[in-house]
């Protein structure tokens, strides 16, 4: 026999880690709210006739957010077997509020008290055996991460499935509130809407509450309505509040008498915690966002200048370059004698282990394979996904340090930081959460925006969100920091606030316009407390990202090689040809025009990477591994793709090319979901055109501005840009217009 | 010969790599852009999934 099992609770409750385990499977678990956005099922490992669904978080089952009516609808319309409830025992009383509404749905209910090793910690104190006589149902104490108590958790739930016996709710209200409820339920009953009778206590409360969702689908007659209505007010009056008011106060009266007998707090109220010291400082007014620029300067520096540098160093030059010495023993002796004499064999001061494409080219001559497949096979398949390859070190570092910090709960706190920026330019801090997402990935990113109850406020997170810097940019980054400014630590953490920057400027521009302008939407968050981040967790979420980074250099970025290696070899006559005279140098001159004002027009590989970039991002990087890497100037340290990149660019132009690569059209995928999102071609076209102006405008200005100030002369371009600044400027200081009430369907109707 | 086996593989793996793209695509699940690898959704496409075609 099928089991279904719904996991629910409060966001940032454990769900999707507790859904992890059960299942065996990896779903992306975030230190904040909105990670899971749609509902997802998995078989329980082992049992597979046993279904577990994993729920959006949520406070309550009231219906005003979008994880709460996916949540809703599921356990009323498709009403599993058992609810788990996951529970954050070290906030007991908020998580609580949500589990008095589960447990009136008629369906039984099990209460995991998740993060007991937080409230062992604390030296806070919870009586089980309490909480299960009054609440009726039985509690497990667990802790996802570790694993404990989930298998009697399991268990539990499996046998209240096969009793199919409901919980009885004894969520007791005032008698005057009880007595309108028994009414309300009463007229249900006689009216015959109520099909299942389970249902009656939650119908009641929720008619009640006045909620419309639910008033709209009983299709309640008139006479029905007026009675509730009726019963409703008087009970309004009688209790001097109204009807959802009322409901939610006593239902935290009823917490309140509970916690008192079954839970201990050892810390008097009004002392603060560990993680409210540290709060004081990291969420300060005025140290708050130091300290966040402090530590991505720190990260970034680390991971694409220092240590991650000198990983990716031997990644392009050993494993994708000559070789290496194994343990770099010998490398030392061997570039002294290479000082000396170029052609010393580097065998001879050590273990040297030959690089891919030195395997692969031995390989390919041994076997008599034809020069344009050796060709096809080294110059375009080993140089881009090698060229792109080469960068996983730095990735990897970058993915555990970002890990961490989302582990240990900072990056909540960076949710927190921004939505009081945010608030000040009237954007809601909700948006910043889909770009925390979206530094991993665009595409989730942009569906985390679905959280924005506001539609204006979704569109301008979903037309910005891309902004970041995800994976896929970062060898872009990489690149160009490490290739123009070896020395210069700041080029990789600024396009990470140069992306926070878009967004921010983009926001406060749009809002401006009639069709998004209004009230931001509010933002309500727990923040979880600090705590060391577990090595397993980060580990595998770094091992997520680089497998992905590998998979997507082994399948989309190869065929794209392929595809540039055919384009860069043969002319339009279908002749094999140097890379100078072929189809891609001819479709690439007659686009790069368009580039020129930008610095960089002169380089038409410039512009083929922009455009092979719409494929996957990483395509830039490897379109400039394989058109640069037969070309003859070779660095002395043999690393010859750099070193073309570097001769080929001024510092102006390169920063010109990154800038645009950062903010422009991101790739098919990610314009994909936010087709998908919007709904909408012409929404589409609008969010890509705008960031594609937008890029376009910011590389100009920056690399115009930027001869004049070093001395160029005074042009067209030069004053086209300074005039292009000022519009800019003027959008962004202009005042508010009013907002137009629903203009946002009319302007763009799909 | 040589030529043969190494045109193989590599034609091959193309080959492969655009079917493996194309199958899911049909299902649903992403578009040639992430090849169902995009990070933050562990290998399985977040993007809303079609019924697979029977």
């Amino acid at each position: 026999m099928s089991v279904k099992i719904a996991l629910a609770g409060n966001p940032n409750s454990g769900k999707t880690t507790i859904f992890n385990a059960l299942t065996g499977s990896s779903q992306h678990v975030g230190n904040w709210p909105g990670v899971t956005v749609e509902k997802k099922d998995g078989r329980l490992k082992g049992k597979p006739d046993v279904v577990i669904q994993d729920l959006p978080g949520i406070y309550s089952l009231s219906p005003y957010t979008l994880e709460e009516v996916v949540t809703r609808n599921y356990l009323v319309a498709e009403k599993p077997d058992t609810i788990i409830n996951i529970v954050d025992a070290s906030n007991l009383e908020r998580n609580l509020y949500l589990t008095t509404q589960l447990l009136e749905l008629g369906i039984p209910v099990v209460i995991a008290l998740n993060m007991m090793d937080i409230v062992r910690k604390r030296g806070d104190k919870i009586d089980v055996s309490k909480l299960q006589d009054q609440l009726r149902c039985p509690v497990v104490e667990t802790s996802a991460v570790s694993g404990d108590g989930l298998q009697q958790l399991i268990n539990q739930a499996c046998e209240l499935a096969q009793l199919g016996k409901a919980s009885q709710p004894q969520i007791v209200f005032s008698q005057r509130l009880e007595k309108t409820l028994a009414q309300v339920g009463d007229l249900l009953e006689t009216a015959g809407v109520l099909k299942r009778p389970e249902l009656k206590r939650w119908l009641a409360v929720k008619l009640f509450e006045r909620d419309e969702k639910l008033l709209a689908e009983l299709h309640l007659s008139d006479t029905v309505r007026q009675r509730l209505e009726k019963m409703t007010a008087e009970c309004e009056a009688e209790l001097d509040d109204d009807s959802e008011s009322i409901i939610t106060n006593e239902r935290y009266e009823y917490i309140s008498r509970l916690l008192q007998q079954a839970a201990k707090k050892t810390l008097p109220t009004g002392q603060l915690s560990l993680s409210d010291k540290i709060d004081k400082v990291v969420t300060n007014r005025l140290l708050a966002l130091p300290i966040f620029a402090a530590v991505m300067f720190v990260i970034y520096y680390v991971s694409i200048t220092t240590v991650g540098g000198l990983l990716t160093d031997w990644a392009n030059d050993g494993v994708f370059g000559d070789g290496w010495h194994l343990f770099g023993i010998g490398s030392g002796a061997y570039e002294a004698a290479a000082e000396i004499d170029p052609d010393a064999d580097p065998a001879e001061f050590g273990v040297w282990v030959p690089g891919i494409p030195v395997v692969l080219e031995n390989l390919l001559a041994a076997v008599n394979c034809a020069d344009w497949l050796q060709s096809l096979v080294l110059d375009g398949i080993v140089a881009g996904v090698g060229a792109v390859l080469g960068f996983l070190p730095q990735m990897m570092m970058l993915f555990i340090f970002l890990a961490i910090l989302e582990d240990c709960g900072y990056m909540a706190r960076v949710a927190f930081i921004m939505d009081r920026i945010f608030r000040r330019f009237g954007l809601s801090g909700k948006s910043f959460i889909p770009m925390l997402v979206a530094t991993g990935c665009g595409v989730p990113g942009v569906m985390a925006t679905r959280t924005i109850e506001k539609e204006a406020d979704r569109k301008i997170a979903i037309v910005t969100t891309t902004f970041m810097p995800c994976g896929a940019k970062l060898p872009i980054i990489a690149l160009i920091a490490g290739a123009l400014f070896a020395e210069s630590g700041w080029v990789a953490p600024i396009c990470y606030f140069i992306g926070i920057a878009a967004i921010i400027v983009s926001g406060i521009i749009l809002k401006k316009m009639r069709f998004f302008a209004g009230d931001p939407a509010p933002f309500v968050m727990e923040l979880p407390s600090y705590h060391l981040p577990q090595v397993k967790s980060v580990l595998l979420t770094m091992w997520d990202r680089s497998q992905s980074f590998v998979k997507k250099a082994g399948t989309i970025i190869l065929l794209s090689t392929i595809v540039i290696w055919a384009l860069s070899s043969y002319n339009f006559s279908m002749q094999p040809t140097e890379t100078q005279d072929s189809m891609l140098a001819d479709i690439g001159r007659t686009v790069a025009p368009v580039f020129a004002p930008l610095g960089w027009g002169d380089q038409w590989e410039a512009a083929v990477g922009t455009v092979t970039g719409l494929i996957a991002k990483e395509n830039v990087v490897s379109t400039f591994g394989s058109l640069y890497a037969g070309l003859d100037e070779v660095s002395e340290d043999g690393n010859e793709f750099w070193a073309v990149v570097a001769a080929k660019y001024t510092p102006l132009a390169a920063f010109s090319f990154m800038l645009f690569n950062l903010l422009c059209a991101p790739c098919f995928a990610a314009i994909g979901a936010i087709r998908r999102e919007m709904g909408s071609l012409r929404w589409t076209a609008f969010a890509v055109g705008y960031q594609c102006a937008l890029a376009y405008a910011s590389a100009m200005v920056f690399y115009q501005i930027g001869i004049l100030l070093n001395g160029g002369t005074f042009g067209l371009l030069s004053a086209f840009s300074l005039a292009l600044l000022a519009v800019f400027l003027w959008l962004l200081l202009r005042p508010e217009p009013k907002a137009s009430q629903n203009k946002i369907q009319t302007v763009f109707e799909s | 010969m040589g030529t043969v086996v190494v045109g193989v593989l590599v034609f091959g793996s193309a080959g492969l790599i655009l079917w493996h793209m194309w199958r899911r695509h049909k299902q649903g699940g992403g578009c040639a852009g992430c090849g169902g690898s995009c990070s933050g959704c562990s290998g399985s496409c977040p993007l809303p999934q079609k019924p697979k075609s029977r």
